[in-house]
């Protein structure tokens, strides 16, 4: 049983979210809070397994919260779920801690299937995404930052999910498995997410 | 009846006003050898056997021949007819002078009968002959004789003769010394006066004859007639005296050779080396770098063209014009080199006086004059044009000619002949008289057909009379070369002797300047002539120690002085000596106030007493004491009916009337009673010191003072003058005018020099003399009324203090009358230490109008040459400008700023260092600038524009010379102030302000059209998205609404209704699909093209995710941050949309793959598939067709494309797939919505 936070400011679409989950074997909705605010307050005493999370709330923004939630529970995963597939903020929301986005629009088969997977420890990452992170490493790399430096492997994956490729065909030209790829985009997105820690940090004391 | 003609005899004593001279000849005349002598009097007077008048003669007499040495006989004798009647002078056979006579009528011969010898007080030792109390005619030694002789009808007449009686003032011929008296009998009837001389010898020179009805015609009255330059006068003060400038006073060379003053009045000096010439105060030389030539200058002169000739000793003649020199020498015609006279004719003729010759010189050539042939080779000494315009020459050897006719006219005179050929110089004097200095050191003189010959006094071997002068008061003047100066004066030349100032004794040139006063050229320096007019009369006249007081006059040229501790004094003209006052104690000799009244009598006023000296002339030694007297008197005075009038120290009035004391009794104050003045209607003016004014009117007191105006009330003098005003002295607050009731007030701040004044006198020419405690100070009255009237604000009183003389410049007061007008015109003031007198007739009232001259201009200390020191600029009447030289010329000054400094002068010797000046420049002062006695007008800047400079001097009395000097300049504009500049300077500012206003119009209107244009761009893209919004979305919605509602019909078999919700599904996502488009689209931020490729690419992908076909995507790493319209990317996604559909549903492909490129400006996105492709160029053509189905994907696409500027090109073939470009440019404007 998986169980499921959602935090999304829209009740009838909180509503609708929290029954469907309800409604399908396997999962279970836990809590359902409307602003980053009581999530952030209520989620560490749930202590749900996946929560979904839209970036754009009223008050503190999705990005934030999942800032500070992944500072509090880091072990929490946390989908993002945006109506518009706006890579900047959701690049922002996967550098942030999110382990990965999910359009509201997707149907709810997918949705399921994200949850799961994000449970099960995957990092889903469209190409869009991809090319943004890897633009961001290579910025990076200018800086000269060890810890966010991504290894060959590393790269050629997140190069291939640029091009397109499915993990599947990632997997046949890379000579890997799929759980490989998946290790390799969770680590990706630690160094992402360090990364993009380190650059607030320096942000902040510039500031 | 005796008794009247005593009375009579005194009355004639005391007022001899009555007294006519019926015939005098002043000038000298010398007789020698006259035979039976010509009668001078020409029948002006004459007396018969009937008069019984009385007549008085008298002559002075200088005889050239000794008695001793030559037996003669000369007399001024009386003829009736050819009878000689009565002769005084020198018998034949009398060796001392005797008078002769006939006794009765008949006419006896020549030689006389009887004789004789006039008594003398001083006679001959009796060695020699002749008995001892007889005085020998001596050659050197003048006398006077008066001759007095009463005429009896019928008998003869009694004659008394004085042999050098006092003629001294105050002396009358009562109190003559028996000693010099003779008197005799004889008939003194005559018609004629002649002078006879006979016999050996040189002459006698008779002179200063008269005849007068009385004694006291012949005495001097001028009671302070310091003796002048004649030795064994008594009192050391002299009555001229030098001004001198040498070389230390600027002079460049001291010998000064010639003299002329030109028309501008400045003085010119030729000396050893040339030309100086002088303002009074200023020496500027000119020589060589002029162009005169070098050496001595023998001759000055300007003609009537303002040339200025200058002659020189062995250079020739060089004129000076127009800043000019040209000089004419042997080789231009003149006779020889060496110039010794220059004059102009009344034809406008130069003539030149030369060693060798005369020459005349006319428009630019020399002529030689055919009369003056004769002269050639001869010496000219003497040049003279007289007041008729003939001309008059000297010639040595020749005698001295006139020029008549065109002839050359000699002058004749037998006992001058030689002496005529040995001419020095030439002067006709105002009466007519021709002098002519001749031979060693003689002067003649041509009077009418007479010559009268005059020697010199010398004491060197040579001194001939080199030069003569006159001067404007008639003086004649001899300058001596070796013998110093002579003056013409009682007949005979009297040397100026040594001490009065003059510089050399070796005269060579006298100049009579245009003010009147003889200027001296000497070899040590130039002189001028001053007359002193101040003398002070104290111990060395013998007036003793200490001050002076009370002054009277008692008989004109008498006066006494009262001397507070020292008694009584009495001046008779030449000394002082001390009156007895017999009678007064020791203690009581304090002497304050004299006061002589109308009938004679003089009051003396002492502490204790009051003196009264009935015949103070004759009896000076018979005083009456009035012990009655009140003590501590010291104000006199006497009202018309004759009463006298005393004020005391302690402040009581008292009158003495009629042997009879009357006290003032309703008159109490204690301030002393300083004086006292009758007024005409009867009134008495009463000064007190503390108390203010009082006058007394019928018995009654008015008072004034302080509180009504009065200056102060502290009075020290009064003094009522003959228009009826009262002027009040006062102790330290100056001078009070009263007239008609009112009140005005004079101080030191209107210009007097001292506050308190004690003595208040008048001379004859309306000026006012006021004794201070700081001197004697003049002023006009109507200087003083124009103060008073606010006319003026200052007045520049004369000053008179040590430096004229005074030993003291503090004048006693406190006592009335204070300060004495004699009847001879002059003024006494009682000094701390004696007497100071003045002569207002030597202060001339008017001086001249000084000329001013503008002389230079400098501009930043340089001169400007336009306006030399040598071409100075003089001035014209009546506001005129310019000089006589040049007309008026514009000084030109370059534009900038600059220092203008004027330096002019004012041409008047007098005293040139109190003239003051006043100067204007029109356009920057607004009224006359006050320069005092500055020279020089100095402006520190002056702006650009025309000016024009004026200045005028004014004289001694304060009066402004309406004649002034001035010179018109203009300081130039810089260019950029000229009034075109500045107008175009203007015009173009103006211009560019117009031309920058409406740049920023234009701008602004472009700014606004450029934002409407925004805004309407944007309102395009609202309506596009409107539009889009409508199109895409409310069909999807519509269908979904549609779904929904069928599928809520309870009737549908659930597979059927399974599909319908599916559909809605479906629908509803691609209904999210088209609205995230729409909003990437639009959302600004996803405004790159790197947000383009990512979102197509992935759009892409999602597409055909679930489909059968595999995509894949090729998207450069990174792509230029090149912004894109919302327009762009909306039609580009739009198309790549197409595309992909086309893909989807009819290629068939299995593969696809989306790649972008950008490079070249340009991006370029291929999205190719591995389908059964079609032939596209059959499409091609087909599409170009406008009538095509709207649902042609492909032509739709390029219609998108060719929508944003863009291009876009399908190659397919069947069964090798197809490929689809879009290639939009990047230069196309996309600009951010």
């Amino acid at each position: 049983m998986i169980s499921v936070s959602i935090v999304d400011d829209k009740k009838e679409l909180r509503q609708s979210i929290a029954t469907f989950v309800n409604g399908s074997p396997g999962f279970r909705c836990v809590s359902a809070y409307s602003s980053a605010e009581a999530a952030l307050k209520g989620l560490p005493g749930d202590k749900p397994d996946v929560v979904l999370m839209d970036i754009n709330l009223g008050g503190m923004n999705g990005i934030e919260c999942v800032e500070r939630l992944k500072a509090e529970v880091p072990a929490m995963q946390v989908l993002m779920l945006t109506v518009y597939e706006d890579t900047d903020q959701i690049f922002k929301a996967l550098a942030a801690g999110a382990s990965g986005y999910l359009l509201k629009r997707s149907s709810p088969t997918k949705l399921l299937q994200a949850v799961r997977e994000v449970h099960a420890g995957g990092s889903p990452m469209s190409s869009s995404i991809a090319r943004k992170v890897v633009a961001s490493f290579q910025k990076s790399k200018q800086t000269g930052e060890k810890q966010t430096h991504l290894s060959p492997r590393e790269e050629m994956v997140l190069n291939c999910l640029a091009k397109g490729l499915t993990y599947k065909a990632i997997a046949d030209q890379l000579d890997i498995s799929i759980d490989t790829i998946r290790t390799y985009l969770r680590r990706i997105y630690g160094k992402l997410h360090v990364q993009s820690r380190t650059e607030a940090v320096a942000k902040y004391l510039t500031q | 009846m005796v008794w009247l003609l005593a009375a009579w005899m005194a009355s004639l004593l005391v007022t001899p006003a009555n007294a006519v001279i019926l015939w005098n000849d002043p000038d000298t005349t010398l007789v020698h050898e006259t035979g039976a002598g010509a009668d001078i009097l020409g029948g002006a007077v004459k007396r018969d056997d009937s008069a019984n008048d009385t007549l008085y003669f008298k002559f002075h007499v200088d005889p050239l021949s000794d008695k001793d040495t030559e037996e003669y006989s000369a007399a001024f004798e009386l003829f009736e007819g050819d009878a000689e009647r009565l002769g005084i002078g020198n018998a034949m056979k009398a060796w001392a002078y005797s008078a002769f006579f006939h006794a009765d009528e008949t006419g006896e011969s020549n030689n006389l009968a009887g004789y004789i010898d006039l008594h003398t007080l001083n006679p001959e030792s009796s060695t020699g002959g002749a008995s001892g109390s007889y005085q020998y005619p001596r050659h050197g030694i003048s006398v006077t004789i008066v001759l007095k002789i009463q005429y009896v009808p019928g008998e003869d007449d009694l004659v008394t003769v004085w042999l050098n009686p006092d003629l001294g003032p105050g002396a009358n011929e009562a109190y003559q010394p028996g000693g010099l008296t003779t008197r005799f009998n004889a008939n003194a009837s005559f018609d004629e006066i002649r002078l006879r001389h006979a016999g050996g010898g040189g002459g006698w020179a008779f002179s200063d004859l008269a005849i007068a009805t009385s004694f006291s015609d012949f005495v001097d009255v001028s009671s302070a007639r310091i003796s002048e330059a004649t030795s064994g006068a008594a009192g050391g003060a002299r009555a001229v005296n030098f001004q001198s400038w040498q070389k230390e006073q600027g002079l460049s060379q001291n010998p000064v050779r010639a003299l002329a003053q030109t028309h501008g009045g400045y003085l010119w000096i030729g000396s050893d080396d040339g030309l100086a010439r002088f303002d009074g105060l200023r020496f500027v030389a000119f020589g060589i770098q002029e162009g005169i030539k070098g050496g001595p200058v023998s001759a000055l002169f300007e003609d009537s063209r303002d040339a200025l000739w200058i002659g020189g000793t062995d250079s020739g003649l060089s004129c000076w014009q127009n800043k000019q020199i040209t000089t004419l020498t042997i080789q231009d015609g003149l006779p020889a080199n060496s110039i010794t006279a220059l004059a102009e004719d009344a034809a406008g003729r130069l003539w030149v006086g030369t060693d060798a010759g005369l020459m005349l010189w006319q428009n630019g050539q020399l002529l030689p004059l055919n009369a003056a042939e004769t002269f050639k080779g001869q010496r000219i000494t003497a040049l003279l044009k007289d007041r008729q315009g003939r001309m008059w020459v000297g010639v040595k050897g020749a005698g001295v000619f006139q020029f008549v006719n065109d002839q050359f006219v000699p002058l004749m005179g037998d006992s001058v002949e030689e002496l005529l050929k040995d001419s020095h110089c030439l002067l006709m004097d105002q009466i007519g008289r021709m002098w002519i200095g001749a031979g060693e050191d003689f002067v003649l003189c041509h009077d009418g057909d007479r010559w009268h010959r005059y020697r010199i006094p010398r004491n060197q071997a040579k001194s001939h009379v080199s030069t003569l002068a006159e001067e404007s008061d008639g003086t004649v003047w001899a300058g001596s070369a070796g013998g110093g100066l002579l003056q013409f004066k009682d007949g005979k030349f009297v040397a100026i002797p040594a001490g009065s100032g003059l510089a050399g004794n070796l005269i060579e040139s006298l100049l009579t300047d245009r003010e009147g006063r003889l200027w001296v050229g000497t070899d040590a320096g130039l002189n001028r002539l001053r007359r002193k007019s101040l003398f002070t009369l104290s111990q060395s006249e013998g007036l003793g120690f200490g001050a002076a007081q009370g002054l009277a006059e008692v008989t004109p040229g008498v006066v006494w002085v009262g001397k507070p501790n020292d008694g009584l004094y009495r001046w008779d003209g030449k000394s002082f000596s001390r009156l007895s006052t017999a009678g007064l104690s020791p203690h009581d000799s304090q002497i304050t106030a004299l006061l002589v009244t109308r009938d004679g009598f003089c009051w003396v006023a002492t502490t204790n007493s009051l003196l009264l000296y009935k015949d103070p002339i004759a009896a000076a030694d018979e005083v009456k004491v009035i012990k009655s007297a009140k003590p501590n008197i010291i104000s006199l005075a006497e009202d018309r009916e004759g009463a006298l009038w005393m004020g005391t120290r302690e402040g009581k009035i008292w009158q003495l009337h009629e042997n009879k004391w009357l006290a003032q009794t309703n008159f109490s104050q204690t301030n002393a009673i300083t004086a006292i003045v009758p007024d005409t209607d009867g009134s008495m003016w009463v000064g007190t010191d503390g108390n203010g004014l009082y006058r007394l009117i019928n018995g009654s007191f008015n008072h004034l003072d302080k509180s009504e105006g009065l200056l102060s009330d502290a009075i020290r003098t009064l003094y009522l003058d003959a228009q009826g005003t009262l002027w009040i002295g006062t102790a330290d607050e100056g001078l009070s005018r009263w007239r008609n009731g009112r009140i005005a007030n004079f101080t030191i701040r209107e210009g007097l020099p001292n506050n308190n004044i004690s003595q208040i006198l008048e001379d004859d020419a309306g000026r006012l003399w006021l004794g201070s405690s700081g001197g004697i100070a003049c002023v006009n009255k109507r200087r003083l009324d124009e103060l008073a009237a606010g006319k003026i604000s200052t007045v520049y009183p004369q000053r008179f203090g040590r430096a004229e003389g005074m030993l003291s410049e503090e004048c006693t007061g406190g006592f009335y009358p204070a300060g004495l007008k004699t009847k001879s015109g002059l003024l006494w003031f009682s000094t701390l230490k004696g007497v100071a007198v003045v002569n207002p007739r030597v202060q001339p009232t008017t001086t001249l109008m000084p000329n001013t001259v503008l002389e230079e201009v400098l501009v930043d200390g340089v001169p400007d040459p336009l306006l030399h020191v040598s071409n100075p600029k003089t001035a014209r009447r009546n506001g005129q400008l310019g000089n006589g030289v040049s007309q008026l010329e514009t000084l030109r000054i370059t534009p900038g700023k600059h220092r203008v400094e004027f330096r002019y002068t004012g041409l008047s010797f007098d005293a040139p260092e109190l003239m003051r000046f006043r100067y204007r420049l029109e356009g920057l002062d607004t009224d006359w600038v006050d320069a005092g006695t500055r020279r020089t007008a100095f402006y520190s800047y002056l702006p650009a524009g025309n000016y024009q400079f004026r200045v005028g001097a004014c004289n001694s009395d304060g009066v402004w010379a309406d004649s002034e000097s001035g010179l018109e300049l203009t300081v130039l504009r810089y260019f950029w102030q000229t009034w075109w500049f500045i107008t175009l300077a203007g015009l173009s500012l103006m211009v560019s302000v117009g031309g920058a206003v409406r740049i920023v119009e234009k701008r602004k209107l472009q700014r606004r059209l450029k934002h409407l244009e925004q805004e309407r761009t944007l309102e395009r893209e609202r309506t596009r998205i409107a539009q889009d919004l409508h199109d895409e979305m409310g069909a999807k919605l519509c269908r979904i609404s549609f779904l929904s509602e069928h599928a809520r019909r309870g009737d549908l078999p659930p597979n059927e209704l399974q599909d319908q919700i599916t559909s809605i599904s479906d629908a509803s996502r691609e209904v999210l699909h088209s609205l995230d488009e729409i909003v990437w689209a639009v959302n600004p931020q996803n405004d790159t093209l790197e947000h383009v490729a990512s979102y197509i690419g992935q759009y892409a992908l999602e597409y055909f995710q679930m489909t059968s076909i595999q995509c894949e995507l090729d998207i450069p790493a990174q792509l230029p941050s090149h912004p894109l319209s919302s327009q762009m990317r909306h039609h580009l996604f739009l198309a790549t949309h197409e595309a992909l559909t086309n893909i989807l549903k009819h290629s068939g492909a299995t593969r696809a793959k989306i790649s972008m490129v950008s490079g070249n400006a340009v991006f370029e996105i291929n999205i190719s598939d591995d389908g059964k492709g079609f032939n596209s160029l059959a499409n091609k053509l087909k599409s170009q067709s406008p009538a095509t189905a709207s649902g042609d994907g492909l032509s739709n696409m390029c219609q998108r494309l060719a929508d944003i500027g863009g291009h876009c090109s399908i190659e397919s073939a069947p069964g090798q797939g197809t490929n689809i470009s879009f290639v939009i440019s990047l230069n196309s404007l996309a600009k951010d919505v």
